[in-house]
């Protein structure tokens, strides 16, 4: 049973195969092939490239991912520092007053008290030891608004008061901090083991601490009771900081000094590190933004490496686009994008953090990016075109090979032919080719004839009597002086001949006369039934 | 049927005499000067004028005997080719009733289905056609 239904099969795919294959069939056979091909290699060409095809976007998704990370620690770390100093600051502020009123004296009462001073201090290293430790910052700072020798010059300058430091700002030894003592008494650097910074000093200088002076005199209150100031260099150091400054205050309202938290560029570039990408190193920057231009001067930079970011200028925007923004400096361009930061005590400045990457290492990437791109498809339009070159000789070979069959004398019916269209071509040759039948017309010429024949039977007497005029060769202008009619009777007459013989003109009837005397086939235009009314002459 | 045969033999001979028909009815309107032909309209007495042709030597007078028979001749002649053209352009315009052998204008003659006649004798027999003019 099985065997008789393979020899069925194999006879149906014998007869499919022996079938004549049609030139359009093949044809959309090797059209399909070549575009599911093209379509194939494209797919895997567009999922294996198709990332970098939207490198301006991918880059700017990059940055914004960056953006999005630093905003949110920076302002985490700007909470985290804001509450430790407020923090410090009560603490700080309840044991002045209580110091004070201990003694029964006011803050100013405290000039040229070295003893008060440094039990003052005393109070203020143990706040400010444990605000390092639980903080993260790189340093803090307490003063009180006193000195201890109002008789040297600047002395409205000099604070007395503590600012500790850490020694290694690196993140990874956050835990277990070691400190030293940038500002304050030697007696507590030596009751608490601390070492002296190599520009230690006895007392603060409120001088770059900008609106300090406006504290003291009592004016320049924030809303928000702290301030932050943009970046300054600390005094005799080769380091630029950021301080958070916030002031204290007895019951009285008398100003008592004040106290916060140094942010480091050093511990900056540390905690925000150029991160490495495709494009080039991105960095990190927070900084007050004046007229659109970031100022650079004022605020602070993650680790520059890569980016020949100088921090000591301002950056303006020159371009914008969809994705990023274009920024100049002294020294080069940068792509980047920018997202403003609240900063409360910032003074109504407005701040932004923003991610930049050198735009030459961008340029240089794209362009890689595009000519690699560009190899691509021109290595795909090359494999195309010789794909197609070599298909379409394939689709040519067995048809010039049949053409060579039809000249060598094949005949049709041989089954050498592989196209149905050329088989049938050649049988239409060869039928061609064969001379006419004695007395045959061709199909053609015997249908129009005896169309031309049945319609001239449609003619009314009148009509064939002048019809017949033109069938014995007579010309329009003979027949009125043979018919004895008007001209205008001719006329009329021919206009319901032509309308019925289906005919437009009268060169066009003559056409068709001429063809059926060529054919000696006139006789089939004579109509025995129609009266002959009148006496018409001979062929002239 | 034998009567009809009979209409038919007496229709024989009819186009071969029908310029001296139309010839009959051909007036001559011409002077001294031009030649011009006329033909009325049998049915409705509309008359048709054919185009004046100016004699070649009109206003020239003979000054001899000789000239004055030489002109008379010329006269003849040209006279005789303008009748004919008269005769050719008449043709064209006037049909003759193969019922009444009238010559009609073509605002008398219609067009029939089987054979065309003035219109007085497609009313007297009662066929339907429509006017030529």
């Amino acid at each position: 049973m099985a065997n008789n239904m393979l020899k069925e099969f194999g006879k149906i795919l014998h007869l499919a195969l022996d079938r004549k294959v049609t030139l359009h069939r093949k044809l959309m056979m090797y059209l399909l092939c070549l575009i599911m091909a093209a379509l194939g290699i494209l797919l895997l060409l567009l999922t294996a490239i198709g990332g970098p095809l939207k490198a301006e976007s991918q880059i700017a998704q990059v940055m914004e991912n960056q953006l999005h990370t630093t905003y949110n620690k920076v302002s985490e770390e700007m909470e985290t520092y804001t509450g430790y100093s407020l923090q410090l600051s009560r603490e700080l502020e309840q044991d002045i007053k209580n110091f004070l009123d201990e003694k029964g004296i006011s803050v100013s009462d405290l000039n040229n008290q070295p003893e008060a001073l440094l039990e003052v201090q005393k109070m203020m290293y143990s706040e400010l030891n444990t605000t390092i430790r639980l903080g993260r910052s790189s340093g803090v700072f307490a003063l009180v608004n006193a000195t201890v020798n109002t008789q040297i010059s600047e002395a409205d300058k000099s604070r007395s008061g503590v600012y500790l430091r850490l020694i290694n700002v690196s993140s990874n030894v956050i835990l277990s901090p070691e400190t030293i003592l940038f500002r304050g008494n030697t007696e507590i650097a030596r009751e608490n083991g601390l070492e002296l910074h190599n520009r230690w000093n006895m007392e603060l200088n409120t001088e770059g601490l900008l609106g300090y002076q406006e504290l003291e005199t009592g004016l320049g209150q924030s809303e928000s009771g702290y301030y932050w100031i943009s970046r300054m260099n600390l005094k005799n150091t080769w380091e630029d900081v950021i301080l958070l400054l916030v002031p204290m205050y007895a019951d009285s309202g008398e100003f008592l000094g004040a106290c916060g938290i140094e942010l480091n560029d050093v511990h900056f570039s540390l905690e925000y590190p150029a991160t490495a990408s495709s494009y080039g190193s991105m960095v990190t920057v927070i900084a007050p933004v004046e007229n659109g231009n970031l100022r650079l001067d004022q605020g602070m930079a993650g680790n520059t490496e890569g980016t020949w970011l100088d921090t000591a200028e301002s950056l303006s925007i020159i371009e914008k686009n969809v994705y990023y923004s274009t920024y100049r400096s002294t020294k080069c361009d940068y792509y980047g994008i920018q997202m403003p930061l609240e900063i409360p005590g910032s003074g109504g400045q407005e701040w932004a953090v923003a991610v930049l990457i050198p735009r030459e290492n961008c340029d240089q990437y794209i362009l890689r990016n595009r000519v690699g791109i560009m190899g691509v498809i021109l290595g795909f339009v090359l494999i195309m075109i010789a794909l197609a070159w070599l298909l379409s000789k394939k689709f040519v070979r067995p048809i010039l090979q049949s053409f060579q069959d039809i000249r060598d004398g094949q005949q049709a019916g041989d089954s050498k032919f592989k196209f149905a269209e050329l088989e049938e071509f050649c049988g239409w040759l060869s039928e061609r080719e064969k001379p006419p039948e004695a007395d045959e017309l061709p199909p053609n010429m015997a249908e129009l004839f005896e169309h031309f024949a049945r319609n001239v039977k449609t003619l009314t007497n009148a009509e064939y009597n002048i019809f017949r005029y033109y069938m014995n060769g007579y010309e329009v202008a003979q027949i009125p002086t043979e018919a004895c009619v008007s001209m205008s009777t001719v006329k009329k007459h021919n206009g319901n001949i032509y309308r019925k013989l289906e005919i437009s003109s009268n060169e066009e009837l003559m056409m068709y006369l001429d063809l059926f005397r060529r054919c000696d086939c006139i006789e089939k235009l004579q109509l025995d039934e129609k009266a002959d009314v009148s006496e018409v002459g001979t062929t002239k | 049927m034998c009567c009809f045969s009979e209409i038919l033999e007496s229709w024989k001979g009819v186009g071969q005499t029908v310029q001296r028909v139309l010839q009959d009815i051909l007036t001559d309107c011409s002077t001294e000067d031009k030649f011009e032909f006329s033909i009325v309209c049998e049915e409705c007495g509309k008359v048709w004028k054919s185009k004046a042709i100016a004699f070649s030597k009109a206003r020239i007078h003979p000054v001899t005997e000789g000239k004055k028979v030489v002109y008379a001749a010329l006269y003849q002649r040209e006279k005789k080719e303008a009748h004919l053209k008269a005769l050719k352009a008449g043709e064209k315009l006037f049909s003759r009733c193969p019922i009444c052998h009238r010559w009609v204008c073509d605002d008398c003659f219609m067009v029939c289905e089987d054979l065309d006649m003035c219109k007085q004798c497609a009313e007297r027999l009662n066929e339907k056609g429509s006017i030529v003019g």
